[in-house]
């Protein structure tokens, strides 16, 4: 790539809104242009400090209540239950605003929940795939037959090697598990017919793409959406969600992400519990 | 309009993603009108938005999808104030180069200009100062945007460069008049 056509993309780069392949097109040409990376360097700067520096206006304190009061107008008793619902139903409403200052606790997905516990069980060696294979035109094959929602799954990044794939419920939903082994331990991906996720964990931005990123026990998950259809990637090491990518994408390695926010190692509110010291950080 | 009740789990989830959302739409209605009136825009984009929730679907998040509502809220009110010598977005415009501005991201910084940024932003025009708020301070994506402001994402992209270039110029030029870049300059040259 040239700089012409590099500057004609690099504020799209700037913003992490290109996909995968333009990215790593466009890095390989900064890696060799300093006057590109410049540019970039200049244009993240001037982001990063009106972000910074822009004052958000504080919410007026009356302005949550009178949300609520809007909220239970007379309007509204068409389309609220009868009159004792609709005291409960205030009453409930007023309480959830009310206590968001102090701080919702996230609403967890139940899928993510299922998930993570298929995940378990193959970390234990008690999950049994319905297809065990590391051929991926087979694993495609099966997938496009049993469950036909799905994209076709990509050749992803050489260290997760494919084991095998699996229909599964998750929390009502069926869904796809695709196995994989990366350092001979078990990764899980789950596809689900979801368009978007709801908001849990924390919610990270990187190439246009939200990530949810959240520590379930010993796990690390991490949740993104394509629509129509929406991904759980669960692992038991520490992952950066970036490297979520080179499970299905071919030639996204390691040191593509490596400006992707590390994930923080542990946090005391989660009760991060590692199972076994790990050698180092990838 | 659909006659399907919002059930109770739904109001606890809307509750939920309206409370999270608050702020953050208070903030962007101030970009478009003053207090009262963005109390009152708020006010009605969470009552749309109830109404409509049993049937969110969202392509993008709720996030976008409350501050469409409250955008299109807007803009219906607004719609018939005819706004006389209003910016030709399309036209191309010849701007001076932003040359010699290297050290601006640093003296914003150190100067610690809030109020001088929210300014600054404030005053672009209206087809600029929207994309740039959105993307640069809170955080949406291209077709988040487009959805909100109800254009292509070409024309974010295209807004949002020169709303960026604008921005930059106009604190450039603040810089300028107090003599900032020359104190920056000569502390480049002492190290």
């Amino acid at each position: 790539m040239r700089c012409v056509e590099a500057r004609r993309r690099i504020e799209a780069y700037a913003d992490d809104e290109l996909g995968l392949e333009t990215t790593l097109e466009i890095e390989a040409h900064l890696e060799r242009c300093t006057s590109c990376r410049e540019i970039v360097r200049e244009a993240r700067g001037f982001r990063r400090a009106v972000a910074e520096l822009y004052p958000r206006e504080s919410l007026p304190p009356t302005l949550e209540a009178s949300v609520t009061r809007a909220l239970e107008g007379p309007t509204r008793r068409d389309r609220l239950p009868a009159l004792a619902g609709l005291a409960v139903a205030a009453v409930a409403l007023l309480a959830l605003l009310g206590s968001l200052r102090g701080g919702l606790a996230e609403a967890r997905p139940i899928a993510v929940d299922s998930a993570v516990a298929l995940h378990e069980a193959a970390v234990r060696g008690d999950l049994r795939v319905a297809l065990d294979s590391p051929s991926l035109p087979a694993v495609s094959r099966w997938l496009a037959r049993e469950l036909p929602f799905l994209t076709p799954i990509g050749e992803g990044a050489p260290e997760f090697r494919l084991a095998g794939a699996s229909a599964v419920d998750l929390g009502g939903e069926r869904a796809a598990l695709v196995a994989y082994r990366r350092e001979g331990e078990p990764v899980s991906l789950f596809v689900l017919p979801l368009r978007a996720w709801g908001e849990f964990g924390r919610t990270v931005r990187f190439r246009g793409i939200e990530f949810r990123e959240s520590a379930v026990g010993a796990h690390r998950v991490i949740a993104w959406s394509h629509a129509p259809v929406s991904y759980l990637l669960v692992s038991t090491l520490e992952r950066r969600a970036g490297e979520a990518c080179a499970v299905c994408h071919l030639g996204a390695d390691a040191r593509a992400f490596a400006d992707y926010p590390h994930l923080p190692a542990a946090r005391a509110s989660e009760a991060f519990q590692a199972p076994r010291p790990t050698e180092g950080s990838s | 309009m659909n006659e399907r009740k919002t059930s109770g789990r739904e109001r606890s989830a809307f509750a939920a993603d309206v409370g999270r959302a608050l702020a953050a739409l208070y903030d962007f209605a101030r970009t478009l009108a003053g207090p009262a009136e963005a109390e009152d825009l708020v006010q009605t984009a969470c009552l749309r938005a109830f109404e409509s929730y049993g049937r969110f679907v969202p392509r993008a998040t709720f996030r976008a999808w409350i501050f469409t509502i409250l955008k299109n809220e807007f803009v219906s009110r607004h719609r018939r104030e005819r706004r006389w010598g209003e910016l030709r977005t399309d036209a191309a415009v010849e701007l001076p180069g932003t040359a010699g501005m290297e050290d601006l991201e640093a003296i914003l910084i150190e100067q610690q200009w809030h109020a001088e940024v929210r300014d600054a932003l404030l005053a672009l025009p209206e087809a600029y100062r929207a994309p740039v708020y959105l993307k640069d301070v809170a955080g949406f994506a291209y077709r988040e945007i487009a959805e909100i402001e109800g254009c292509p994402v070409g024309t974010v992209m295209s807004r949002l460069s020169r709303g960026r270039a604008q921005l930059r110029r106009a604190l450039g030029e603040l810089a300028r008049e107090r003599g900032l870049f020359a104190a920056a300059a000569s502390r480049r040259i002492a190290r």
